[in-house]
């Protein structure tokens, strides 16, 4: 009986443990770590924490910056009569940027700089004292629209963070 | 029932082939035979004798090889306008057959399509697609727009062999003392040269404005950076555009001014510099020039023919005719220059300096150029100032002052503190030790970036490019503490040196750790 209420305090002992490990660690990972996210039905993200969510929905997600930088991703559902290939759908991304004059294209790489490498190219773009980066990806009927605004001075200093919040991109949802 | 619908569907279905296969037709084009057969002719005549019209005389001269093509603007049934010279060889055999084969056989014309219609302004620009009995050919039009179809203004043509056979006759009769001018035949009375008289135009612009159009190149390693024309503004004032100047010292190559005559010009410093317009102002250290005369108050019009003093090799001078489209503020011209041609003038169809052309050059077909008011205020600004007064800043000086505040193709940003600049771009000797021009220096509290461009991004990463800056980090101190395949950190206990590949470009950002 002596042996079974040791026993019992142990296995008391050790799951205590464990979820004091865990809390640990979901603390180290959320409120102590460097990286927030969130998730929804549709998507989610993990970003920097020097970023605030300023406004979030089950297609869209606005963070904002100190540096009056901005970070906004818009995802869509695409009907299928109108689903087109990637290359139509930067078609037309560009067009629409060839309508609002003062656009500067300065770079292009066809890549989305995500881990899931969705299919999509990145344009980075000078529009007065301005840098703004676009990355457009599509994965099967769903199309993405990542934009980062900055400041020309601040531009790269934040551009790190900025890659790693879209690297971390995943965007739920099968065929 | 359900026949005499399927009937009704095919009337329909041909009705409008019908309608949409006007707008191919030849008929909307409009040519006039007599006019063609004039031009024909023209070409078919003796190329020996220098033509001119029974009232305006026309000597054309010195219409060296670098002049090889010609358009012809058609203002209406009966007169001609000479306006383009390109670049593009054919032969005159090409030219007959072309219009034999437009206008004379009618009946050969199969279609003709305009594609690739770019607007500008009110007039659009099209390479026109014609298909033949003969075969398929283009051009280059330029057309204005109307309810329902496009009409066509101008057509270009390209005529080198011509050309270069008349001016070497022409350099043969002048060589011979003979007056190379002869008037037209009879049978050409009806014949009119537009009263603007394009060509007398040309051979005045080439003869005055070439002894005052300078070249400018940049070379580093035995390679050219870049290169641009320029006009000496006032004696021993050169101006060029700031682009040419910027990817000079972006490089930190070596100047050369020059003119066609092979005199070479010094530079003495720089002037002023206007980056929003795209202007440079360079003394020389010798003012025994000549210089261009700018003419005050002159209406422009657009749709009116413009044409630019450049030099498509670098070396010789050559005229590209082109059409106005607007003139507010700054000039845009349908203008097929290239780069090399940046900072050269433009002239009105009567010859006159009507701006200079600035490094933007859009879908190679349209050009943006300062107006002359801009330039005569400058002209005006040194021109009566003693030369050894007018101020300028030496070479070097600039370079220094320069070098930091990025550039190339994107914006300048020369707000960053100079001091902190200075203080962050010693840390691993940065400038030194990366072998990528320096676009931009970025800054927010105690980070500083450097943007440094890739050309060769494909063929070879932007982080290959930080080796040599990545030895003197660690030589002076500084362990990694993260490593991927596109970022690298490095930390000392003052600095902390994040290495990036970002699209084309290497990104150092460092942050002053307190």
């Amino acid at each position: 009986m002596e042996k079974d209420g040791r026993k019992s305090i142990v296995v008391i002992l050790f799951v205590i443990i464990v979820l004091l490990i865990g809390a640990a660690t979901y603390l180290v990972y959320t409120k102590f770590s460097d990286l927030g996210s969130y998730n929804c039905a549709s998507y989610s993200i993990k970003y920097v924490r020097n970023w605030t969510v300023d406004k979030k929905s089950d297609t869209s997600i606005n963070f904002n910056h100190q540096s009056e930088s901005t970070m906004k991703l818009d995802i869509r559902t695409l009907e299928e009569k109108n689903i087109k290939s990637t290359d139509e759908i930067i078609n037309s991304f560009l067009d629409y940027i060839d309508r609002n004059t003062g656009y500067k294209l300065i770079s292009k790489e066809n890549t989305t700089n995500t881990k899931n490498n969705y299919d999509g190219a990145s344009f980075l773009y000078e529009y007065n004292d301005e840098n703004i980066l676009y990355i457009i990806g599509t994965k099967y009927n769903k199309v993405f629209l990542f934009c980062y605004k900055s400041k020309i001075l601040s531009f790269d200093i934040l551009l790190d963070s900025v890659l790693n919040t879209i690297y971390n991109l995943n965007i739920k949802g099968d065929l | 029932m359900k026949k005499v619908f399927s009937v009704l569907v095919a009337f329909l279905f041909i009705m409008v082939c019908s309608a949409s296969a006007k707008e191919t037709t030849l008929k909307d084009i409009n040519l006039d035979n007599n006019f063609e057969s004039k031009i024909a002719s023209y070409f078919q005549n003796d190329t020996k004798k220098v033509y001119t019209t029974p009232t305006n005389e026309i000597e054309v001269r010195n219409l060296t090889n670098n002049i090889v093509s010609l358009l012809f603007s058609r203002v209406d049934t009966d007169r001609v306008q000479l306006l383009k010279y390109i670049e593009e060889p054919s032969s005159v055999k090409e030219i007959q057959t072309l219009y034999n084969t437009i206008y004379d056989r009618k009946e050969s014309l199969v279609s003709i399509n305009y594609t690739n219609v770019y607007e500008a302004n009110n007039y659009y620009i099209s390479i026109c697609d014609i298909d033949t009995s003969l075969g398929h050919f283009t051009l280059n039009v330029l057309l204005d727009k109307t309810d329902k179809d496009y009409k066509l203004l101008n057509i270009m043509y390209d005529v080198k062999s011509t050309l270069n056979t008349y001016s070497a006759s022409v350099i043969d009769l002048e060589n011979t003392g003979e007056k190379s001018k002869v008037l037209y035949a009879t049978d050409y009375s009806n014949f009119k040269i537009d009263e603007t008289n394009i060509v007398t135009k040309l051979a005045n612009i080439y003869t005055f404005y070439s002894s005052s159009s300078i070249y400018f190149k940049s070379y580093a390693n035995n390679n050219i950076v870049s290169s641009a024309k320029g006009f000496l503004i006032c004696s021993g004032v050169a101006v060029t555009t700031w682009n040419f100047l910027k990817e000079a010292l972006l490089n930190k190559a070596e100047i050369i001014v020059s003119s066609e005559r092979n005199l070479t010009y010094v530079i003495d410093g720089i002037v002023d510099i206007d980056v929003n317009n795209d202007i440079v102002i360079i003394k020389l250290t010798n003012n025994q020039t000549n210089y261009t005369s700018i003419y005050k108050d002159i209406t422009l019009e657009d749709g009116k023919t413009v044409l630019s003093l450049g030099s498509k090799g670098s070396y010789f001078n050559s005229l590209t005719p082109g059409i106005l489209l607007s003139h507010e503020n700054t000039l845009l011209s349908y203008l097929p220059i290239v780069e090399s041609e940046q900072g050269s003038l433009l002239f009105d169809n009567e010859g006159r300096i009507i701006g200079m052309n600035t490094s933007i050059i859009k879908d190679n077909f349209f050009s943006v150029a300062i107006p002359n008011s801009y330039l005569l205020d400058i002209q005006n600004k040194y021109k009566y100032m003693d030369f050894a007064s007018i101020p300028s800043t030496k070479l070097d000086e600039v370079e220094k002052n320069y070098k930091s505040y990025n550039t190339t193709d994107e914006a300048n940003i020369n707000d960053i503190n100079i001091s902190l600049y200075e203080a962050y771009r010693s840390v691993g000797n940065i400038e030194e030790n990366i072998a990528l021009p320096l676009i931009k220096v970025g800054n927010y509290y105690d980070y500083v970036s450097f943007r440094f461009k890739n050309a060769n991004s494909k063929e070879l990463s932007s982080i290959s490019y930080s080796t040599t800056y990545q030895n003197q980090l660690a030589k002076d101190g500084f362990k990694v503490v993260t490593k991927k395949k596109d970022k690298i950190i490095y930390e000392r206990k003052d600095y902390r040196v994040a290495i990036m590949d970002i699209l084309d470009y290497l990104v150092v950002i460092v942050e002053g750790i307190k």
